[in-house]
């Protein structure tokens, strides 16, 4: 297999951006990731755009064809990749695996979502269509739900304090305070998030991640070719694709992510690194309470002991194993198809040195993605030259 | 009491909460229709007071994460007796079949 490099990243804005189509915000994520790669469209051999709900909630079908066609890329193969609020990782993983394979040399790889032109039901309804229809969506859970359950259960398992999950979102918010392209650029206090509404029990909405449109995008290189485009490669060093059952009650453990732990010992194995290797990680907090369960699924703290990293601030930005430093989903907004691929580009701006909330020194990067109910994750360990 | 339709493994014996080909564990063909107590306690819940469009003004309704006595696990909807209020641990007892599926009481 041969190594495989990033080159370019691009991403837009995230949050409500009316009057810009999902194309747009693709073609736009796409053009900014050629641009930083110095490649021009005709060198793409192949493209993989990852997309969970366009045709529910804008009606748009063909995607990734339509997106490469606005690029100019020619008619090389365009995939759309859908696997939930995975789907942009998924995306990555498998233009990894075309260049490593010795397909191709070059390939584009993106993710998008607009959502913020559908009503708020509309959405729910869209986002719950990655959960089990002939089970518990039927029952009309939904994913709050879903992270209610897991949350209460968490609590009482291991004594995770309803603070200790909060802090998760006043740590995210702050981080992405900064972030210019973060949705929310506001800091929240724990009494905010301890008041605010409840969606379900014990979720309130400052627990949540809100609806946002937005895209990302990376140019992904054959190792030995990437000096030809850039001084400042990142090489990506363990690539782990893992699925899961799609039901809490198909889940022996209703803490863990199965998918989650296997898609990151399989990624570990083949870096031949170790979680304490790693020096920040972008990790799915697609609610406060999963990072906390993602944290200890890619075994950066002992089962159970999630809660208490957040408010001892080893997951802080200046702390030992900084989570989430772009502001996380919770922050930064979570336009599902997007997401993935949004991680890769802020852990690919923390190896080159030049994210807004740096962490010094940082070498080893990791970007965990979770799709539906635990049904498919992707975790990728990237690392700088 | 109603009991509670499952399926059971005719190999492993293993127990599952819907109908399907070959047992999923082991690989036995004879996976067959079993009735169980409907009895069991709460793994955990919660309440929906946002749901998906198509099941507004049924809101707010729990939902749990029931274990049953004979070992499977299963996801229903949860009705709570006026003035009681759920615990993980509590006992809940099947009900009835919903159109949306299988619905517990708390006892």
């Amino acid at each position: 297999m041969r190594k495989v490099s990033v080159i370019g990243i691009g991403c837009t804005p995230f949050g409500k951006q009316n009057g810009v189509g999902i194309v747009d915000l693709a073609v736009q994520a796409c053009q900014e990731a050629l641009d930083d790669a110095h490649v021009s469209g005709s060198r793409i051999d192949a493209f993989y755009l990852g997309n969970f709900v366009s045709e529910t909630l804008v009606h748009q079908g063909s995607l990734a064809p339509i997106v490469a066609h606005r690029l100019g890329l020619g008619p090389i193969p365009c995939t759309k990749v859908e696997g939930a609020c995975a789907s942009s990782g998924i995306a990555f993983r498998h233009g990894v695996l075309l260049i490593a394979s010795g397909l191709c040399d070059i390939v584009l790889v993106a993710g998008v979502e607009k959502m913020t032109s559908a009503e708020t039901g509309a959405v729910t309804e869209a986002l719950a269509s990655a959960g089990d229809a002939e089970s518990e969506m039927r029952l009309g859970l939904t994913f709050p739900g879903t992270f209610g359950i897991i949350m209460r259960r968490h609590m009482h398992q291991f004594g995770t304090t309803r603070e200790q999950v909060a802090m998760v979102s006043v740590k995210n918010r702050s981080n992405g305070s900064t972030n210019p392209k973060a949705h929310f650029q506001t800091p929240v206090t724990i009494e905010e998030i301890l008041e605010s509404r409840l969606i379900c029990d014990p979720i309130r909405l400052y627990d949540c991640t809100p609806i946002s449109d937005g895209a990302a995008a990376a140019v992904l290189c054959a190792a030995d070719l990437a000096a030809e485009f850039t001084g400042r490669p990142v090489d990506v060093i363990g690539s782990g694709h893992a699925t899961g059952p799609a039901t809490l009650f198909e889940m022996a453990d209703l803490t863990a992510f199965e998918a989650s732990v296997a898609a990151a010992q399989h990624a570990y194995r083949e870096a031949g690194l170790a979680p304490s290797d790693i020096d920040v990680a972008e990790v799915h907090d697609c609610f406060t309470i999963a990072e906390i369960t993602a944290i200890e699924d890619l075994g950066f703290v002992a089962k159970g002991q999630g809660g208490p990293a957040v408010t001892d601030g080893f997951t802080a930005l200046h702390g030992t194993l900084p989570i989430n430093p772009s502001g996380g989903l919770l922050s930064k907004g979570h336009p599902v198809g997007a997401t993935g691929l949004a991680q890769i580009y802020e852990i690919v701006a923390q190896l080159r040195g030049e994210a807004i909330n740096q962490v010094k020194d940082a070498e080893i990067g990791l970007a965990h993605n979770l799709g539906g109910t635990g049904a498919v994750s992707t975790v990728h360990i990237l690392t700088r030259r | 009491m109603a009991s509670f339709e499952a399926f059971a493994c005719g190999g492993c014996k293993g127990l599952f909460a819907r109908s399907q080909g070959r047992c999923r564990r082991c690989g036995a063909p004879t996976v067959l229709p079993i009735s169980l107590s409907g009895r069991g306690t709460l793994t955990s819940f919660t309440t929906i007071r946002v749901p998906p469009t198509v099941f507004l003004g049924q809101d707010p309704y729990d939902i749990a994460v029931i274990d049953l006595d004979e070992g499977l696990r299963i996801t229903a909807r949860l009705t709570v007796p006026e003035g009681r209020e759920a615990a993980i641990g509590d006992p809940a007892i099947f009900e009835e079949i919903r159109p949306y599926g299988p619905v517990f009481r708390l006892i």
